[in-house]
């Protein structure tokens, strides 16, 4: 510290100066450096997390452009049963899966006409469900889609070989 | 006697309403199967759907992930370890892809009571670690599919 009493004044303005600019320094540099770090609850949370986790968030890499594809539903009223299928229809493909927890004794499934005529033979949903991807041809694809209302998924069982349960199809949109 | 008459007619009356409900066959069996999902958080645009069937281990699911280009593997993974648990269809062109698989019976209660645990993710040429598309697992009973 510089001698006061030797009345200096100059040089003592100096070296107060420099004390303050020092002094706010002191106080400036460690808040700057916080205002980086993350803060102290999500140091906690990564701290949670299992190793090698997948990172909470948004995915990695940024979506590509897509077109949702055409669906088609159909719920079993009552039976907690229900099928969704996904349509491609340039492809002729339709994916598929079939819950029917709801219906004892499965022993066939399948998407006929609202007169009865089988147009998609769906895998048996023997364990109570089943999915797929089946090819069932461009022109049966367009016409689900087209009136999906003229087809009804139809699950059949020993007791009801004709038809335990049927369910009309309706038309939505996936992804 | 008027009253001995009276308590017939009302015994009679009840037996009527009450016959039909006796003979009524109970409602079936209803055994629903945990219902898994996955959002693969690509915008809304990939799904993962599958009925697992905890008595008997099979696992029907279907993926849908239009939104990632070029997949080449898919699985449910562990998400301690990264490692795959059961492998599934790859999504084709389409990006569409359904199957039956089964797994083991435990693997299968694991999966529906502690779906945190796991996630599935899509694998692509240029993220063959299953960092195409992810998403954690849920559980639920009682639900639609798809």
């Amino acid at each position: 510290m510089p001698d006061i009493g030797k009345g200096k004044s100059t040089m003592h303005s100096m070296l107060k100066s420099a004390a303050c600019v020092l002094g706010a320094l002191a106080l400036a540099v460690p808040a700057a450096a916080q205002q980086n770090a993350p803060p102290p609850q999500q140091q906690g949370q990564q701290a949670q997390r299992p190793p090698n986790a997948p990172p909470p968030g948004p995915p990695r890499r940024p979506p590509q452009p897509y077109s949702p594809q055409p669906a088609v539903t159909a719920s079993f009223a009552g039976r907690n049963a229900n099928f969704t299928g996904v349509v491609d229809p340039a492809a002729g493909q339709l994916c598929y899966l079939l819950n029917v927890a709801g219906i004892p004794g499965v022993t066939g499934a399948k998407i006929v006409t609202d007169k009865g005529q089988p147009v998609v033979n769906l895998e048996t949903p023997a364990d109570g469900s089943s999915g797929t991807c089946a090819s069932i041809g461009a022109d049966v694809a367009k016409a689900l889609l087209a009136s999906p209302g003229n087809y009804v998924v139809q699950v059949d069982n020993a007791a009801y070989p004709q038809g335990a349960a049927t369910a009309p199809l309706s038309a939505q949109t996936y992804g | 006697m008027h009253s001995s008459v009276r308590i017939a007619a009302v015994m009679f009356g009840l037996a009527t309403i009450a016959a039909p409900a006796f003979g009524q066959a109970p409602p079936p069996p209803w055994h629903p199967y945990p219902v898994l999902g996955a959002d693969l958080g690509l915008g809304g645009t990939g799904s993962f759907s599958a009925v697992d069937n905890t008595d008997t281990g099979q696992l029907c699911y279907m993926i849908f992930a239009a939104g990632a280009q070029n997949v080449t593997g898919a699985a449910i993974r562990d998400a301690r370890s990264n490692a795959p648990v059961v492998t599934l269809q790859a999504p084709g062109a389409g990006g569409t892809s359904g199957a039956c698989n089964t797994i083991d019976k435990g693997l299968a209660k694991k999966l529906a009571d502690s779906p945190a645990d796991y996630y599935v993710a899509l694998s692509s040429g240029a993220y063959p670690d299953g960092d195409a598309a992810r998403g954690a697992l849920t559980s639920a009973l009682g639900v639609a599919v798809g």
